[in-house]
């Protein structure tokens, strides 16, 4: 049957037309649908970050007030800290006080007939002398020299006296 | 029929579809730098309040025996120049380790640096049997405030054991500001918990007080110029 159609001829659209103007109808729904899309989301996602955003500003504002409550501890903290590095620095500078107590101790081990006759200590170095009596403590003298606290040092001369006994000299650098 | 009239719904359709498109663009735009600040808010909150929650687990966790500690490390390097606690602590210890003090001499040097900082030398020479000496130095090394043995020369001689030492004791000023509530809190470590420790036990000086109870009465003498008799 043929399509009838009873519009005056002026007003019959092309069929070309009609199918941009369709394809260009179904584009601008999509459009628009995608526009109200992105402006939801994005609205919705805005109201999530805003309020986990005031969620943490609630909590920074009480731990900012807890923190502020223990700034006696802090200031006790920072006191030590202070306080400790430099003690750190100065201890670094000069190690006589370490290395006299060292010495000190390594002298305890010995026999109570070993006498210290002489020390000195500087920042560079430190050398001492014992009176050992005999041969046999001096064996024993010197193998307690061999520790750990003593292997910068070395001996520097070994004297012999009918009267005293044997005069040891220590270097420790 | 006119040609508008013709392609009237393709021009109007056309014009909506341009102007979603447009739409569009700015829309996405406007997310876009709205999202962006804030998540970038959010990543600085986030490590604000990480920042803050680890300030407060520090400064909880500080033990109540810090406080008193820090009052014992304030003498073992103090503010201000303590050349009289050194020389005090120095004669005690002499004292303590009967040995007779034949010389005391001391020096204050201010560090260029740091104007208020300093070191006080202090030069002594002792004299008494050896084991004394011995001990006199070692005790020396725990005094408070803190001293380092900067040269010892120490002579046994067949009566006596001499030994002249020359201290060094510091001072620094005590810090005058607290860091800013964003720094993060750096607990004590080990060393320096250890160090801690070891100069708690340092010997405190013992200064003692004027006592009323022991104090002389003032007497007034009415003839000052008389012969004494």
């Amino acid at each position: 049957m043929p399509e009838l159609n009873f519009l005056p001829q002026d007003q019959i659209q092309d069929k070309k037309v009609q199918a941009v103007s369709g394809k260009l109808k179904v584009l601008a729904a999509v459009l628009g649908v995608l526009c109200v899309t992105i402006g939801i989301a994005g609205t919705a996602f805005t109201i999530y970050k805003g309020t986990a955003i005031s969620e943490l500003e609630k909590q920074e504002s009480e731990l900012k007030t807890q923190v502020l409550a223990q700034e006696s501890s802090e200031q006790t903290l920072v006191f030590l800290r202070d306080r400790l590095s430099k003690i750190q620095v100065i201890e670094a500078k000069n190690s006589n006080n370490g290395d006299y107590l060292a010495e000190k101790s390594t002298l305890a081990t010995f026999s109570p007939i070993v006498n210290l006759k002489q020390l000195n200590l500087t920042a560079t170095d430190s050398n001492f002398s014992l009176i050992v009596p005999d041969s046999i403590t001096l064996v024993d003298v010197l193998q307690k020299m061999k520790t750990k606290q003593f292997e910068s040092g070395f001996i520097d001369t070994i004297s012999y006296n009918a009267g005293l006994g044997y005069e040891v000299k220590f270097k420790i650098k | 029929m006119s040609s508008f009239n013709k392609y009237r719904l393709v021009f109007w359709y056309g014009i909506i579809f341009a102007g979603l498109i447009i739409a569009i663009i700015f829309e996405g735009q406007f997310f876009i730098t709205k999202v962006n600040a804030l998540a970038q808010t959010q990543k600085d909150l986030s490590a604000q309040v990480a920042l803050l929650q680890q300030r407060n687990v520090a400064l909880s966790s500080i033990a109540p025996e810090l406080v008193a500690e820090s009052k014992e490390i304030s003498t073992v390097l103090p503010a201000e120049n303590s050349v009289l606690l050194v020389t005090s602590q120095v004669r005690n210890a002499a004292i303590f380790n009967k040995v007779t003090i034949k010389n005391l001499t001391t020096n204050s040097l201010s560090d260029e640096t740091d104007p208020k900082a300093g070191s006080t030398q202090v030069g002594v020479i002792i004299e008494g049997d050896t084991p004394s000496v011995i001990n006199f130095l070692a005790s020396l090394v725990t005094l408070s405030p803190i001293v380092e043995l900067n040269t010892v020369n120490f002579l046994t001689n067949p009566t006596s054991t001499i030994a002249q030492i020359q201290l060094d004791s510091y001072w620094s000023p005590f810090p005058s500001q607290l860091p800013a509530i964003t720094d993060a809190v750096q607990t004590l470590s080990p060393d320096e918990t250890a160090l801690l420790q070891r100069l708690s036990s340092y010997t405190q000086p013992t200064l003692t007080s004027g006592d009323e109870s022991t104090s002389s009465a003032i007497v007034v003498n009415t003839a000052p110029f008389a012969p004494v008799q």
